[in-house]
């Protein structure tokens, strides 16, 4: 049990550590507001601690290491997506931003729903231009289309879709 | 064994909330698969702890597993509400023109679907004189202004319309 117990603390700690890092120096460096960056430490850090722990396995032979790393992946995996996602959602989340449309002393009148479409246009352009940086779809005489990796990744959303019943 | 129960586990909520979602139960699909995936997570809990006890095989099973239903969660919540997502999987048929696209997803589409689920889950309600915050609403906008503050969001479009003017 305390076995567990310590290993536990440790990849806490390595986790507090890299998010303490961030908070206080990193997200005041310019290069640190661009998602691409944020993404990169988060899966550059999962990398050096599955190295740290594969390294260790090795130096010390020891069988429980295949449990702590799928653990301590699992743990940094939970911190990371839950990182990502809200960094994400409060940076460009439509329905929020509609809300802060919205956030007027009485609320807003129908008519001003016109700045909220121009907000939906904007919107579409961006993730468009987003998915051809990502190499998921590409510009062609036709129109846009999927790239390979953009079918791969259309396919598990329809699958996801599919499971919960999702109507696109 | 343990990651292999951690899956198992994983793949029965994943059935079980298919079947939710399937059924005339009222709850949006986060509740639904928390109430399951919940239900799923103390059978896990408690089968790894009755054979492992406190251990750190648990532990990692449990991690494994919570780490997969956090995946499903966000897989799910995108494709219901990312543009993106949709544009990905409605591109499967084919290639879209621009002016298909533009079709497909209208602007006042959009906009009405997010205000639509905005209302369902409370966030807004519509009023004589238009729509207004709930305070759950309120609420949820003054947590994301602070996070946007935090991870300073408002500082990045400033740096952005700097090199715009720029060029």
């Amino acid at each position: 049990m305390l076995a567990g117990l310590q290993w536990i603390v440790w990849c806490g700690l390595y986790l507090v550590g890299h998010f303490a890092l961030y908070t206080l120096v990193l997200r005041n460096r310019e290069s640190f507001l661009r998602e691409r960056v944020i993404f990169g430490y988060h899966v550059l850090s999962a990398v050096a601690l599955a190295l740290v722990l594969l390294g260790t396995a090795v130096i010390t032979a020891r069988e429980e290491v295949l449990i702590e790393t799928v653990g301590a992946l699992s743990l940094h995996g939970i911190y990371s997506l839950s990182f990502l996602e809200l960094w994400s959602l409060s940076e460009a989340g439509y329905s929020l931003r509609i809300l802060g449309e919205l956030d007027t002393p009485g609320g807003a009148p129908k008519v001003d729903l016109a700045l909220l479409y121009r907000l939906g246009s904007s919107k579409k352009e961006s993730r468009i231009e987003s998915l051809q940086r990502l190499r998921l779809v590409r510009r062609q005489t036709q129109g846009v289309s999927l790239t390979p990796l953009g079918r791969v990744l259309a396919a598990a959303l329809r699958a996801i879709a599919k499971a919960v019943n999702v109507k696109m | 064994m343990w990651g292999v129960w951690a899956i198992i586990v994983f793949v029965g909520a994943l059935a079980g909330h298919a079947a939710l979602c399937r059924l005339p139960v009222s709850g949006n699909n986060v509740a639904k698969f928390l109430g399951v995936g919940g239900l799923a997570g103390i059978l896990l809990s408690t089968y790894l702890i009755s054979v492992y006890g406190l251990a750190l095989t648990t532990w990692a099973g449990l991690f494994l597993y919570m780490f997969l239903c956090e995946l499903y969660i966000f897989s799910f919540t995108l494709v219901h509400s990312s543009v993106s997502a949709s544009l990905l999987i409605a591109l499967r048929a084919g290639a879209l023109t621009d002016q298909e696209i533009h079709m497909r997803y209208s602007d006042e589409r959009m906009v009405d679907l997010r205000i639509g689920k905005l209302l369902a889950n409370g966030f807004l309600r519509e009023g004589d004189s238009g729509y207004t915050l709930t305070d759950r609403g309120r609420l949820l906008l003054a947590i994301f202004r602070r996070l946007r503050g935090f991870f300073r969001h408002s500082a990045r479009e400033a740096a952005d319309d700097r090199l715009l003017a720029r060029d």
